[in-house]
This record gives structure tokens, C-alpha cells and sequence, in this order.
């Protein structure tokens, strides 16, 4: 059984670093957790505390059936694959995946045969003989994927292990973790500073930051129930939109835009005051391309116009304060919004249309919007304001 | 080459090209059309190899002198008349060799290498629990360990001698090698914490997660991956102890066990004159650590953790 189990877990560093506080985590058996955050955010310390690398300064750690808290990282039966590989340079390939059960002193044909089969699994056969310096950036990678493999763990923990490889090469390695998690089953805890990462692998994802785990979920909630804002902002490429919006009645305002409350919403204990009002850039489109005529539509004047091919990004100023998430634009490689200087007091707004849109830069453009999938958050707490149960809110 | 008899600078010459041309290839090989240097940087190393060859060449020289020939004249005179080969001669390194440097050779080797092995041994233990081992005042130990670099090792020489004289040491190839050991530990532990502190952190934590223990980690992964760092040591120390001449002369002394330095010294002092002997015996002594010199420089090589972490 390779549930993993983080109860009230806390971690400070000798010097005073609060690096972790009171984490509670529960990992199924044959779960890919993803925990994603900004760098910093103590996420890779969670990871190091569940191998035994860092001790735990208050709370308990549960591997499988066993309280592990005080055990030596090699008891613990979970296997590390690292950023930086780790591999040892001395070894060949098959050397390198052995190890560990040679430490073991599995018995040798066990080992050769296990070492084969991770090898053919992860395409490595015919690199056997080769040394780590002699591989290229993706085979390293699943030399040192393979090496974990093998022990047969009850738990994998990657810490970034795709962050050294190139763009595309990251694609693909990332599509072959998610067929390794399918067809080996095996519990895995997996650390990214990249939301795109945590989307796309994660049976559930869990954001942290500064040490606290904010929200953990599927990422289909993740991405339209986002707890607060910090995770409303996290979650996402392009970011959603965020402004402050005052409620008046059952209107919104913000800028020179007034869009109708949308039904359901709790915002009545807001009347007369402002909120802070998400949209996602998925939810605007252009509307002479796809007419809806229940939504709302507003006009604004483009920016930026990025055609991506199967989408277009219009980025266009709206005249409110912009609301900014701490945290979350730090990393370039994050999927960071376009650096567009906004003028004071406007933020800048990022729409994903249709390809077929005929918005170019300087044109007037309608966007329309769906109210029903709009975010609020509370200005004061970050915290989202629950909207009343809506099965279409969020489909 | 066409010499007339009356050109001198030929001879040092083609010694010369051969440097140069190794250190613009290598410049070539790094960084392309960086590796140009200017003529007056290579005029710069023509003046400076040739300043550096002149005393390896008159020792040369004078070593295959006949005795009037080293006794009346300086080794330079060669010049004048190089192909002149009646002033040459090869007894020299016989005769050389005949004054016990046969016997001086196993004794240096009795002495040199456990002098060299020993103190790599216990600070490559030392430098890993430096590295990877927590324990209270780690920090502060090592300063210490480093703060010893600065004892020479004259001023331990009187004390030792009482010591090595209270417990029989004196006359032993024990009292050179430990003075070697015990002087030569700072620097080793020195030098390998600091190559140690570069090796990836991951690797061991790697190893520990594959559950090998301190000693494993130490022998199979961190010993092999300080092989530059270890090779660099030895070479260092194994160079110190075989041209070491004061403390194999004060605790072995001449006679029996005497080590190859204390014998090519004797070489001129037994001889007065016999500056041709020493020149010989010296280029006899050479010989091992030239060796040792070209069988471990190949460790020498840049990256040898390449491939482990992303590089």
C-alpha cells in the first residue's frame, strides 16, 4: 500500500526559517499528487520530509501502514528521482540503475532482469554501457527514472525532475511520466514550480505557498472552484484576469464596464462595496465570431493581439486597479502573463478567442462573457466568495 | 637544421616550439577564434619558457661533462663548440649511481610512500565526514585543521626529535613519514573537503535513499568521484617527500638508510669538486617523480563528474 500520509507536519530550519506550517496531506495508493507553488514555497521540503531527507519538526509522517517519521530515508521503501538526476557519474546506465538493489544484495539475476525491464520500458537498452556524460539531457532523465523504478517502492518522489530539460523535451518526458504512472500504479509525489505540469499530471494537485497548503484538488477545481486568490492566480495560462469590481445592486463595474450580477452569486452582504472579480481568459470570446445571445458583451480597444494558431490572446487595458497576487509572477518559467507595462491604475486584461477573430491591434473588439463563470473573491481575506451550488458554474 | 658552429641560440629552440604549440592547440580546442593569442603574448612565453629551461638545461649539460671539463669551465661554454664530443661523456651517471643511489632509491620509496598513501587515506575520511557528516562543532574543527597550514615544520623539529628519541624512532624510515604524515594532513584534508563540497549533494542523498551506508557512500561513490582531487594530493605530497632533504637528513641520516636527496647532496660534499656528479645523480632522482608525474596527470581531467547533475 503506498498511501502517504503528512499529519499537522511542520518544518523549521536551524536560523528560525518557518519552511513549512502544520501541513496535512493525504495521498491515495496509486495517486499522482502533484504540489505546485512558487519557488520557496516550501513544497520541496514537504517532498524531502516524506523521503527522510529533512527530519520533521512537529507531526507525523505515515508510509503504507507504518509511522515513519523517525526512520532513515532507506526504511522508508520510497525511491527520489532528483532535479538534477543524481546520477553517479562513474557508473554506466546499467550500474547506475543497479545500485541500489546491489546495495540491497538482491540476488544477480533479479537485478539484471529488473534492470532490462525498466531499460526496455524506458528506452534505454541500448545505452546499457553508456556513462551519464555520454547521454543526452532526456536520457538522463529516465536513467535516473529508471533507477527508482527498479527498487519497486511503495512511493515515487520527484522533485522537479523535468525543470533541466528543454521545452520539448519536457513535453514529451511528460507524456511518458503520466504512461509510467499508468502502467506502474505507483503512488506518486511530484514537486513543480510549473501549473502547467500539475494540470496536466496530477490525479490531484495540491498549491502551496509560503509553507501552507492552500487548496488540494482535482485540477478540473483547481481551475474553476480556485479557493482564494492566490491560487485563482497560480492556476492557469494564461492567468486569470483579476480587478477590482464594485457591486452596485445586481450590477458590477469595473472600469467603464457594468456587467449584471449573475444569478446565484452570494454577493448580496457586498452591495456598495468592491470585491475582487476573476475571469478567465477562456471565458471571454469574441463576439462576432460566436454569438451567444444571453451573454453580455463588452468593448474594448486591443492592445496586443497573439495568434497562437488555434487561439488568439487580445490583451486590452481596462480602467481599474489592478490586483496583484504575490507570488505568483515571480517565475519567468511559470507561464508568467505578458510583460505589458499598464498605465497607473489600469490593469491589463488577457482574452482567448477564437483564431478567427478579426481583432487586430488598435480595433475596437466585443467580447463576450459569461457572468455565470465568474470568480469573486473577498478584497480584505482573498478568500473566494462561495457562490450558491450551480451545476452549470462549473462544467 | 644547418649549424655552422657559431649560432647561439639554436639549441634551446625546439625545446621551446613544442609548449607553445600544445597551449595554442588546447586554446583552439576551447574556444574557437578566442584561442588567437597576440604576437606579444607569444613573445611573452617564448621569453619566459626559455627563462625557465636555462638552469633544467645547464644541469642537463654539466651532467654529461667530463670532470676537467665541469671542474674548469661553465656549462655554457658548450655552445661555442656543441658538436665538439670529446667533452662529453656518460660516466658521470655511473659513477653517480655507483655512490649508493641504488640503495637511496628503495629508501626513498620506503619512505615516500607511505607518506604519501597514508595521509590520503585518513583525510579523504576526514574531508568526507567534513562534507556530508553533521556533527557539533564541525565548523570550528575544520578552521582548526586549516589554521594548522600556517606551522611550518621546522618548528616542530626539536620536539620531535626528543619524542622520536624517547620511543626509538630515531634512525627509523617511521620518524620521516610520520613528520610527513602529520605535516602533510592539513592541506590534504584541506583540499579534499573543498573538491568534496563541489560534488552534487543529490548524488549522496541519492545513495542514501538507495540505502547505502556512510562507509558505502564513501568508498563507492565519493572516493571515485574525487579521483581529480585525490590524484592532484598525492602528486603534490609524493613531490614534497622525495625532494624533502631536512628531515630525512636529520632523523635518518647519511649511511644505511639514507633517502636519494641526502645521497645527491653527498654527491658534490664527499667530492668537493664534483659538480658533474651531483648534476647527474640529480637527473637520476628525477626520474621517479617525472614518472609519477605523467601517470597521474591524465586523473587531471576537467569534469570528471560530468554527467551526473546537468552540466
Amino acid at each position: 500500500m503506498g498511501r502517504i500520509v503528512l499529519e499537522h507536519v511542520s518544518k523549521e530550519f536551524p536560523g528560525g526559517v518557518q519552511a513549512v506550517r502544520d501541513v496535512s496531506l493525504e495521498i491515495g495508493d496509486g495517486e499522482f499528487m502533484v504540489l505546485v507553488g512558487p519557488s520557496g514555497c516550501g513544497k520541496t521540503t514537504i517532498l524531502r520530509m516524506i523521503a527522510g531527507l529533512d527530519e520533521v519538526t512537529d507531526g507525523e509522517v505515515t508510509i503504507g501502514d507504518r509511522v515513519v517519521t523517525d526512520e532513515k530515508p532507506k526504511d522508508r521503501d520510497i525511491a527520489m528521482v532528483f532535479q538534477n538526476y543524481a546520477l553517479y557519474p562513474h557508473m554506466n546506465v546499467e550500474q547506475n540503475i543497479g545500485f541500489g538493489m546491489r546495495l540491497r544484495r538482491t540476488p544477480k539475476p533479479v537485478v539484471k532482469q529488473r534492470v532490462s525491464g525498466a531499460a526496455q520500458a524506458l528506452a534505454l537498452l541500448d545505452y546499457l554501457a553508456r556513462k551519464p556524460a555520454d547521454l543526452s539531457g532526456g536520457q538522463r532523465q529516465r536513467v535516473a527514472i529508471g533507477r527508482a523504478m527498479v527498487r519497486e517502492p511503495k512511493a515515487f518522489l520527484m522533485d522537479e525532475p523535468l525543470s533541466n530539460l528543454d521545452a520539448k523535451l519536457r513535453v514529451q518526458m511528460r507524456a511518458e511520466l503520466a504512461r509510467l504512472h499508468k502502467q506502474l500504479g505507483t503512488t506518486i509525489v511530484y514537486v513543480t514550480h510549473d501549473q502547467v505540469e500539475a494540470m496536466t499530471l496530477g490525479t490531484r494537485v495540491a498549491v502551496v505557498r509560503d509553507g501552507v497548503l492552500q487548496q488540494v484538488d482535482t485540477p478540473q477545481v483547481l481551475f474553476h472552484n480556485p479557493v482564494n486568490l492566490f491560487v485563482a492566480g497560480f492556476i492557469g495560462s494564461p492567468t486569470m484576469n483579476l480587478v477590482e469590481a464594485a457591486v452596485t445592486g445586481d450590477k458590477l463595474e469595473f472600469g467603464s464596464h457594468r456587467l449584471p450580477v449573475p444569478p446565484g452569486t452570494a454577493l448580496e452582504a457586498y452591495n456598495g462595496r468592491t470585491v475582487i472579480l476573476g475571469i478567465r481568459p477562456s471565458d471571454f470570446e469574441d463576439a462576432d465570431v460566436w454569438r451567444d445571445e444571453r451573454l453580455p458583451v463588452i468593448e474594448v480597444t486591443a492592445d496586443v493581439v497573439e495568434d497562437l494558431g488555434t487561439e488568439a490572446h487580445v490583451l486590452f487595458s481596462v480602467d481599474a486597479p489592478p490586483v496583484q497576487v504575490e507570488g505568483v509572477d515571480e517565475d519567468p518559467e511559470a507561464g508568467a502573463p505578458i510583460p505589458l507595462v499598464a498605465a497607473e491604475g489600469t490593469s491589463v486584461f488577457t482574452a482567448a478567442v477564437d483564431a478567427r477573430t478579426a481583432a487586430r491591434i488598435g480595433s475596437t473588439v466585443r467580447l463576450s462573457v459569461n457572468p455565470a463563470r465568474f470568480h469573486f473573491f473577498d478584497r480584505d481575506s482573498g478568500r473566494v466568495i462561495r457562490s450558491r451550488p450551480q451545476p452549470a458554474a462549473s462544467s | 637544421m644547418t649549424t655552422t658552429g657559431t649560432t647561439p641560440p639554436p639549441t634551446p629552440v625546439p625545446g621551446e616550439v613544442k609548449p607553445r604549440r600544445a597551449i595554442a592547440k588546447r586554446e583552439d580546442a576551447a574556444a574557437p577564434g578566442a584561442g588567437k593569442a597576440n604576437w606579444l603574448v607569444k613573445l611573452a612565453l617564448v621569453i619566459l619558457c626559455f627563462l625557465w629551461i636555462v638552469p633544467t638545461l645547464g644541469i642537463v649539460v654539466t651532467a654529461f661533462r667530463t670532470p676537467d671539463a665541469a671542474n674548469t669551465s661553465g656549462w655554457w661554454t658548450v655552445i661555442t663548440s656543441p658538436l665538439d664530443f670529446t667533452q662529453y661523456t656518460l660516466s658521470n651517471y655511473s659513477q653517480a649511481w655507483n655512490e649508493g643511489m641504488g640503495n637511496a632509491f628503495i629508501n626513498s620509496f620506503a619512505v615516500t610512500l607511505p607518506a604519501t598513501v597514508i595521509p590520503i587515506m585518513i583525510a579523504a575520511f576526514a574531508a568526507y565526514a567534513f562534507t556530508f557528516m553533521e556533527f557539533p562543532f564541525r565548523d570550528s574543527l575544520f578552521v582548526l585543521i586549516v589554521a594548522l597550514l600556517v606551522v611550518p615544520n621546522q618548528v616542530a623539529l626539536v620536539p620531535l626529535l626528543q619524542i622520536y628519541g624517547n620511543v626509538g624512532l630515531t634512525g627509523q624510515f617511521a620518524a620521516v613519514y610520520l613528520a610527513h604524515i602529520g605535516f602533510g594532513m592539513p592541506l590534504a584534508i584541506y583540499i579534499l573537503r573543498n573538491y568534496m563540497s563541489t560534488l552534487p549533494k543529490a548524488v549522496v542523498e541519492s545513495a542514501k535513499i538507495d540505502g547505502a551506508s556512510h562507509f558505502k557512500t564513501f568508498w563507492r561513490l565519493i572516493v571515485p568521484m574525487s579521483v581529480p582531487a585525490l590524484a592532484s594530493f598525492a602528486i603534490f605530497q609524493f613531490l614534497w617527500v622525495w625532494n624533502d632533504l631536512l628531515i630525512a637528513l636529520l632523523f635518518l641520516g647519511p649511511g644505511e638508510k639514507e633517502v636519494v636527496t641526502v645521497t645527491v647532496a653527498g654527491l658534490v660534499g664527499s667530492q668537493n669538486q664534483g659538480w658533474q656528479l651531483l648534476t647527474a645523480g640529480a637527473i637520476i632522482s628525477m626520474i621517479v617523480p617525472v614518472l609519477v608525474f605523467i601517470s597521474l596527470q591524465r586523473f587531471f581531467v576537467r569534469g570528471l563528474t560530468a554527467g551526473s547533475v546537468k552540466g
